[in-house]
């Protein structure tokens, strides 16, 4: 399969959706990028899935293939329902859907942005927590290992950002969620087992690993 | 032990493995099939760990009875059905590391009552430790149990603990005194008043069913307080040590076989590598094999001396962070959407990151490694 990779927007300007992620949630994230870079269009993943708010399906009439939109059919397989602290997120199997030669870069970037917004918020609440939390008297947040375990999740965050900076596109967004990815489980690893929990804050590490599974950047082959 | 007859002990357990897999995926999304299907497929006697008076089908090897009393004999079964369902494994009826409490602490009495009590019919038991306040640093500990007229009562509130839901007695830790040994191990029927426990729901080994435990003047008496014919330095931290020392090997063996299955199912799935996967592949290999070696050292050494955790904990920083590292990648080497194409994937990596906190996180295992090399235990430090 060939995508070809536009240009997608400056950093400047995707920079919303990590703060949009961060401070109200994934499901209004995904929806302004959804109508910012692809109105009334469901946009698919080289693997031929989704992952949405139930409103971008309603809003939309057609979903994206390697070969441009097209309109959208009826009866595709709902794969996973998953409940967000701002709505629901529905996954889709849509068969001979793929991400759009147009549009699929700078989704892809958004993407990229709102895993960025939702890993920084993690690690926020993660320090939260410790903060509240003692280890024979000590605040663990204070233990020098638990710093040593943040120090490496900062370092992730910061080199995303760095690369997102620098209007990173195509492959050079796999190492941003290569980064992401580390920076998340050692996010999961400092909540201990509340992070474990079906309910706790290891559900927007979830999401955030779903999303960068469903839309992956290009490989080097597909870009190139 | 030598190593033929863990061979033809690992072939016996691989053949039982199987039992599990129908049924793997409907127990991760509906824990209580565990408690209707007590032993999920598996005979559940024979993978217990039961004393021989109570096991009358023991698994058998080389015409020899196995009961699953060593460490070494377990990392041995227990990798292989974790291979299938770790989950399954960690939801089998019978003592788990309550049995090790027992061995180290109960008199005649109280191991009568117990084994009679959860070998009649499948019974689940639990091990309380953990607070919602505190997880690493039983120093914090809030649970008491102080006395009252001839008896105790018992308060507080436990958390994360596994099986506790569907148990019908236990094992909890409380404080009766100041310090390390004012901890005590008081064994818990759960129809006592003042006992609750309610299931919470977690993202993997979801068979395990973790629960919240709610004690509120539960009323235990002097032969529920185990330990109480030993010294005060043979108490309730002493017996928890042990019994950390001897499940760190078994949690690592679980976290090898979720990691050994990630691997298979991306051998069994993936056709056609490029050079750097090839590598990576070859590289997971070496890992597996270097760190079941090391499971199994840590299994010798617990048999050996229970009062020492040092090869334990590096078996589980090992052990924990492959499974992690390969479940994680396995998903990407699988292409995009691969945990819903593949549900088993799906489940192997929400299994893999429970290992971290099982039995102490990664800086505790740390923080032990450490002091214990620096103490010169480790095989090599000796040597030199
Ligand atoms: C699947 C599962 C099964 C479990 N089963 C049981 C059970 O049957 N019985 C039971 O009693 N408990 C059980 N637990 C709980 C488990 O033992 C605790 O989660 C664990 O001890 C960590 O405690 P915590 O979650 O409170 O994390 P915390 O102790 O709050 O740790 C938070 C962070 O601080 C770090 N940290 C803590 N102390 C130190 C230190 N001294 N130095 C450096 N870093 C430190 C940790 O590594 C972690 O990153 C289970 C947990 C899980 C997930």
């Amino acid at each position: 399969m060939t995508v070809t990779v536009s240009t997608p927007a400056a950093a400047t300007d995707l920079a919303r959706y990590h703060t949009l992620a961060c401070t109200t949630g994934v499901v209004t994230a995904l929806g302004v990028l959804q109508a910012e870079t692809s109105p009334g269009i469901v946009p698919v993943g080289p693997g031929g899935h989704t992952l949405l708010p139930a409103a971008v399906y309603a809003a939309s009439d057609r979903y994206t293939t390697p070969q441009g939109p097209r309109p959208q059919p009826y009866g595709q397989k709902v794969l996973d329902r998953i409940v967000t602290a701002d709505g629901e997120l529905i996954a889709w199997r849509v068969p001979g859907g793929g991400p759009d030669p147009d549009t699929g870069a700078a989704w892809t970037a958004g993407i990229a942005w709102i895993r960025l917004g939702l890993t920084t918020r993690l690690l926020e609440q993660a320090a939260e927590h410790l903060r509240g939390r003692t280890i024979a008297g000590v605040v663990t947040l204070h233990l020098p290992m638990v710093r040593g375990i943040l120090a490496d999740a900062a370092a992730g965050i910061a080199e995303a950002r760095a690369l997102l900076d620098t209007d990173a596109c195509g492959t050079d967004l796999h190492r941003v969620h290569r980064a992401l990815d580390e920076s998340g489980r050692s996010c999961l690893h400092l909540f201990g087992a509340a992070g474990f929990l079906t309910d706790g804050p290891g559900g927007d590490l979830h999401v955030s690993e779903l999303l960068a599974e469903t839309y992956p950047p290009p490989t080097d082959m597909e870009a190139s | 032990m030598n190593t033929d007859f863990l061979t033809d002990l690992r072939a016996h357990a691989r053949a039982y493995a199987d039992l599990l897999r129908p049924t793997a995926l409907d127990r991760d999304r509906n824990p209580d099939l565990a408690v209707s299907s007590p032993g999920c497929g598996l005979p559940w006697r024979t993978f217990a760990g039961l004393p021989a008076e109570y096991n009358p089908e023991p698994l058998r090897v080389d015409g020899r009875p196995v009961l699953l009393h060593s460490c070494v004999e377990r990392v041995v079964v227990l990798e292989e059905l974790a291979r299938v369902d770790a989950g399954a494994v960690l939801a089998l009826p019978g003592p788990s590391m309550s049995s090790s409490v027992i061995g180290d602490l109960a008199d005649d009495d109280q191991r009568q009552r117990f084994w009679e009590r959860i070998t009649a019919e499948p019974t689940w038991t639990f091990f309380a430790m953990t607070e919602p306040t505190h997880g690493s640093d039983p120093s914090g500990m809030r649970t008491t149990v102080r006395r009252d007229g001839d008896g105790f009562l018992l308060n507080g509130t436990k958390r994360y603990i596994g099986n506790a839901a569907r148990s019908r007695i236990g094992i909890v830790f409380a404080r009766r005194g100041a310090g390390p040994l004012g901890m005590v191990a008081v064994l818990v029927d759960t129809d006592l008043p003042g006992f609750t426990a309610a299931p919470l729901s977690t993202r993997g080994v979801r068979a395990l069913q973790l629960s919240e435990l709610r004690m509120a003047e539960v009323p235990v008496t002097e032969d529920d307080i185990l330990g109480r014919h030993r010294s005060a330095t043979r108490q309730g931290m002493w017996a928890a040590t042990r019994t950390f020392n001897r499940y760190r090997p078994v949690v690592s063996c679980l976290a090898l076989g979720v990691a050994q299955a990630a691997y298979d199912l991306v051998v069994t799935e993936r056709r056609g590598y490029r050079v750097a996967e090839r590598h990576l592949l070859t590289d997971w290999e070496q890992r597996l094999t270097g760190t079941r070696a090391l499971v199994l050292a840590a299994a010798r050494s617990a048999d050996a001396n229970p009062g020492d955790g040092t090869l334990a904990a590096a078996a589980k920083l090992r052990a924990t962070r492959l499974a992690e590292e390969i479940t994680t990648t396995a998903v990407r080497l699988l292409g995009p959407g691969a945990r819903w194409e593949h549900p088993i994937l799906d489940k192997l990596l929400r299994d893999a990151r429970a290992f971290e906190f099982m039995e102490g996180t990664g800086n505790v295992q740390r923080l032990t490694l450490a002091e214990g090399y620096l103490q010169r235990r480790l095989p090599d430090v000796r040597a030199a």
